[in-house]
């Protein structure tokens, strides 16, 4: 029996059962979702990897996270924080949640509006995969990115090519956003 | 006063009148003929006395000389004789006669009926007669100025009786006086005209007359009959407040005498013309207030079980047997209200009860019940299940959305009038919730109208932090406990339904197709409505307070301490586990299972580490007298850390213990929690013997005393000495150190030193001496001073801090991520809704946390809003 489906039933938005459910009213496929995300945020607090962090978005929805990565010592992006958010599906984890750079970034397998290139978030994707480890995959992208498949041809060419002249670029296209 | 002065005016009037008849024949002025002048002797104006002068003159006038002249004397002899005879009196003796009413037979007479037929007909009798005048107009008139001027007069002395009866009685013998006075001149005029003309003029002047009496009532006497006539009405429609004290045959008899009076009422209102406009519209005021007064009077408080109405509920096809109390009411309004209207307004004549009307006024019964009963609903609530017959009442009239909202409504405002404030004991809130449940279940089986007021009481719960605390103890009483004792502190209500089989009937979802007693869903159900069946009262309580989750680790730590204390049985824990399994499945109280294992196993396995340890070598000899629970540490809830030194002895027989258990359990290690569990000290003092059973901690503090570190000197401590000595926590030593000054075997010198009373007698003395020094304080603290280990925890154990570290993560993963700064209340939001064990601090606690981590740099708080410090 699940008490906690009823007694949010009847009871106004807002209210700690209610809100605590989050997104309870999809049905049963929403239900699991919220468990395995409420799971994988548990076990991101209590054993967090270094550099990395995520949390769900500031309205409480659990289905929109948003994280942060920070730039890798030894790349041209050390010292730069990237922000980027994770919107999950009504199947997740059996489908990779859509990701995105919110921080403009200079990187060859990301386009200018913060789409990714990366095997593991398209057909890659296995639900073995979690919001730490595609955070750590990307982490790694920043350092070793995949020219054979650019989405930015020019910074492919650059990072080959004149380091310098990369690192310049990175560095003029980073920009702190705030989200307020 | 007024009264004997008019008596005594009317009494000298008619002395008066005897030797001068003064009134006998007024002649009307414009009526006198004006062709000639007085004769001599005569005033003028004055009586026209029978002389012999009269009648030449009158001769002279009608002689035939003069055709037109002789027409109209005759004409105005004729009218002056009407007149005269017809006139009325010109004052009025007392309030309730006008004097005898001349005697018809007396107006026999030819003269008068001749003069009559004249007045009336003019036209044809005195053709030549110019100025002739309509008597009948004449006769209105006259009493139109007569009622203004001398009964109106009486009217105002009777409104000033004081007593309201008295105001209506002398009002209604003069209003009666004054008809047939003048009735009795309009009689005399109509004798000599045909029977419809006659009925006609009759008509008229009765109508005038009722318009000039029903326009001058006044309020007093509006007010003396809306007193009189409600009296009797109250009596006949057998308020209770009326018809008190009497019974039976002495309560018919008194309905009867006021139906008879009632009835007489009407007659002469309708006589004398009161029975107008004003009159209606008091009665119907009247029947009203009636009732709603019968209805408050007869229903209010009248909740017991109606017996043969609907013996077990889950039967919503009977909900059209009317309760009890509808079909009183319903007969009532049929038998009396309707009756009585029906005879009060066949009087009126032009107002008719129609049967449909009976039906309204039905209709306007039930619903002022049904508001009568909204309005008791809390008190029926608290009052169940002796006020059955009311939710009955209640189900059968609230009905529509409107009355479903008001009920709602007006029900909520009396909770948190009377439930929701802190004068009400968690206990008393619980209580009445149970009672809301198994009442609104009664009403109305969809549970919108519970789930509508309960929000505001559920919210109320949380707030109180004792409200899960007292569901779970009083779900783990046992049923056999003392009723009366127990209901002082707990629940008892919940044991019951604990084990009431109705409350686990299964809850599917899609079963509606098989049902028979299947109902659409009310038209006032939330968008997320879902029909329920069974009241399942627990199931709805625990919901009321959070999560299943935080109600399970209360059980969790509340089972725990039960399983620690010095109980031997466990059966009633163990039933009532298996209950809650059956509700939250097994899964998520696997640990309670394993609490329970554990205080099983640990018994068998006391057993044979004992059997071990005399066989072991050298330790025979010694006592063996430990005994231990063994707790598997990650099921157990967070049984708080307090170490201190033990006493060597114990120490020792801890060691060994330990050796043996793990070498029985090679994998598993042993750490004592030595601030739980009890030991037994006994104590030889040198007048007095004590043996107790007491905790730990307090046994090692005493211990101490009888060390030998003192080598014959009397055991002293200063409290820091000890404090050193057992490392033991600050809060616990004060605590015990308390505990055995409270027992009279510890005392405290002036030197803030601690110290073994060895004789009562040295004790008292020195009492009395430092009382005696210091009034006022005594050294006997009272005991409930004593801070109650419990709360005493001023250290923080390993779980605790693990805990604060994974809710730091928290904050700094929300910082980061979420948004860069946030108020207080919304972090504790966001905790509440993202930890899925539920975050048990209150928004003070976690501001005294954030408050710890701006103070070490970690954070700063900024316009109410806290952000992360970068670095």
């Amino acid at each position: 029996m699940d008490f906690s489906t009823e007694n949010s039933q009847n009871s106004a938005p807002g209210s700690v059962q209610a809100a605590k459910l989050g997104g309870s009213r999809k049905g049963p496929d929403a239900q699991s979702v919220t468990k395995r995300l409420q799971t994988e945020l548990m076990q991101l607090m209590t054993s967090p990897a270094p550099g990395v962090s995520a949390f769900p978005g500031a309205d409480g929805n659990l289905m929109t996270w948003a994280a942060t990565i920070e730039g890798p010592d030894d790349t041209p992006y050390s010292g730069l924080t990237f922000k980027l958010s994770f919107a999950f599906p009504n199947n997740y984890p059996y489908a990779p949640p859509t990701v995105l750079f919110k921080t403009p970034i200079y990187h060859p397998n990301v386009d200018f509006s913060g789409r990714i290139c990366l095997d593991i978030l398209k057909d890659k994707w296995t639900a073995a995969y979690n919001i730490q480890t595609v955070l750590l995959s990307l982490q790694s992208l920043l350092g070793e990115p995949n020219n054979a498949s650019p989405l930015n041809g020019e910074a492919a060419e650059l990072w080959d090519k004149d380091a310098e002249e990369f690192k310049r670029k990175v560095l003029g296209r980073h920009r702190d956003v705030d989200d307020d | 006063m007024m009264t004997t002065e008019t008596r005594w005016n009317a009494g000298k009037r008619r002395v008066f009148q005897s030797v001068f008849q003064t009134a006998v024949s007024q002649p009307t002025p414009y009526s006198t003929p004006s062709v000639r002048f007085t004769e001599q002797s005569q005033a003028f104006g004055g009586p026209l006395a029978h002389t012999p002068q009269k009648r030449a003159a009158a001769a002279y006038l009608s002689s035939p000389v003069n055709p037109h002249a002789s027409d109209q004397t005759r004409f105005d002899r004729s009218w002056h004789i009407v007149t005269s005879r017809i006139a009325l009196p010109p004052s009025v003796a007392a309030e309730d006669s006008f004097g005898p009413l001349p005697n018809s037979q007396e107006a026999e007479d030819e003269d008068f009926d001749d003069a009559l037929r004249d007045v009336l007909d003019p036209g044809s009798r005195l053709p030549l007669a110019d100025d002739t005048e309509d008597v009948l107009s004449w006769h209105t008139q006259q009493v139109r100025l007569h009622f203004v001027s001398h009964v109106l007069p009486l009217l105002a002395v009777c409104d000033t009786y004081t007593d309201q009866a008295q105001v209506l009685l002398g009002s209604m013998r003069t209003l009666e006086a004054a008809h047939r006075q003048y009735l009795f001149g309009l009689s005399l005029i109509i004798r000599a005209i045909d029977q419809t003309e006659a009925d006609q003029a009759l008509k008229k002047f009765r109508r005038d007359l009722h318009a000039i009496v029903g326009n001058s009532v006044s309020s007093s006497l509006m007010d003396a009959l809306r007193t009189v006539l409600g009296q009797l009405m109250t009596v006949i429609l057998g308020l209770p407040s009326a018809l008190r004290g009497s019974h039976g045959e002495q309560k018919r008899s008194k309905i009867q005498e006021a139906r008879r009076e009632m009835t007489q009422l009407v007659e002469s209102l309708c006589k004398i013309g009161l029975a107008g406009e004003r009159f209606q519209i008091l009665f119907a005021e009247l029947l009203n207030n009636i009732m709603a007064t019968y209805i408050y009077e007869t229903f209010a408080g009248r909740w017991g079980p109606s017996g043969d109405v609907i013996p077990k509920a889950h039967a919503p096809e009977h909900a059209s047997a009317q309760p009890r109390c509808i079909r009183e009411l319903s007969s009532w309004v049929e038998d009396n209200y309707g009756r009585m209207a029906v005879e009060v307004t066949n009087h009126l004549g032009n107002v008719q009860v129609a049967w449909a009307d009976v039906e309204k006024w039905k209709e306007i019964a039930v619903g002022r019940l049904a508001s009568l009963r909204i309005s008791e609903l809390f008190d029926i609530v608290i009052s169940w299940p002796d006020s059955e017959g009311g939710i009955n009442d209640l189900r059968y009239t609230v009905t529509t959305p409107q009355r479903r909202l008001q009920l709602t409504d007006a029900f909520s405002t009396a909770l948190q009038k009377r439930l929701l404030h802190s004068g009400r004991s968690t206990l008393d809130i619980l209580r009445t919730y149970i009672s809301m449940i198994k009442t609104f279940q009664r009403l109305d089986h969809s549970r919108v109208l519970l789930d509508r007021v309960a929000y505001s009481l559920q919210l109320y719960l949380c707030t109180r932090e004792d409200t899960v605390r007292i569901i779970v103890t009083s779900l783990l009483t046992s049923p056999k406990e003392d009723r009366l004792e127990a209901r002082k502190t707990k629940l008892v209500e919940l044991v019951e339904l604990l084990h009431e089989p109705d409350q686990y009937r299964s809850e599917r979802q899609d079963d509606d197709w098989d049902d028979l007693t299947w109902v659409p869903a009310p038209v006032d159900a939330g968008a997320n409505y879902k029909r329920r069946k069974s009241e399942d009262v627990i199931g709805t309580l625990i919901g009321a307070v959070g999560s299943p989750e935080v109600f399970i680790k209360e059980f969790q730590s509340i089972i725990g301490e039960r399983l620690l204390s010095e109980q031997t049985g466990y059966e009633q824990e163990i039933g009532v586990l298996s209950l809650l399994k059956k509700r939250f499945g097994e899964s998520s109280l696997q640990s309670c299972d394993v609490m329970i294992k554990d205080i099983q196993d640990s018994r068998r396995l006391d057993g044979v580490i004992h059997r071990g340890a005399m066989n072991h070598p050298g330790r025979g000899q010694r006592d063996w007298t430990i005994h231990t629970k063994i707790l598997s540490r990650l099921f157990w809830p967070d049984m708080g850390d307090e170490p201190f030194v033990v006493p060597s002895s114990v120490g020792d027989m801890q060691k060994s213990y330990e050796n043996i258990f793990e070498h029985l359990k090679p994998s598993r290690k042993l750490r004592w929690l030595n601030h739980l569990g009890q030991a037994t000290v006994e104590l030889e003092l040198e007048d007095r013997s004590i043996s107790e059973v007491v905790r730990t901690y307090e046994a090692a503090v005493i211990n101490a005393f009888s060390e030998d570190v003192f080598k014959g000197r009397a055991p002293t401590w200063t409290f820091e000495e000890i404090w050193q000595h057992l490392q033991i926590d600050e809060d616990l030593l004060a605590a015990a150190l308390q505990f055995w000054v409270d027992k009279m075997v510890l005392r405290k010198l002036p030197s803030e030193e601690y110290t073994v009373i060895e004789r009562l007698a040295d004790a008292e003395q020195h009492a009395a001496a430092s009382a005696s020094n210091a009034p006022g304080s005594t050294q006997i603290a009272p005991h409930d001073n004593a801070p109650s280990p419990r709360k005493a925890k001023s250290g923080m154990s390993e779980k605790e801090k693990a805990q604060r570290q994974v809710y730091w993560q928290f904050i700094v993963g929300m910082l980061t991520n979420s948004s860069s700064q946030m108020p207080l209340g919304q972090i504790s939001m966001m905790m509440k809704m993202l930890i899925a064990d539920g975050f048990p601090w209150s928004n003070e606690e976690l501001q005294e946390f954030l408050a710890d981590k701006v103070a070490e740099g970690e954070m700063e708080l900024a316009g109410g809003k806290y952000k992360l410090v970068r670095k």
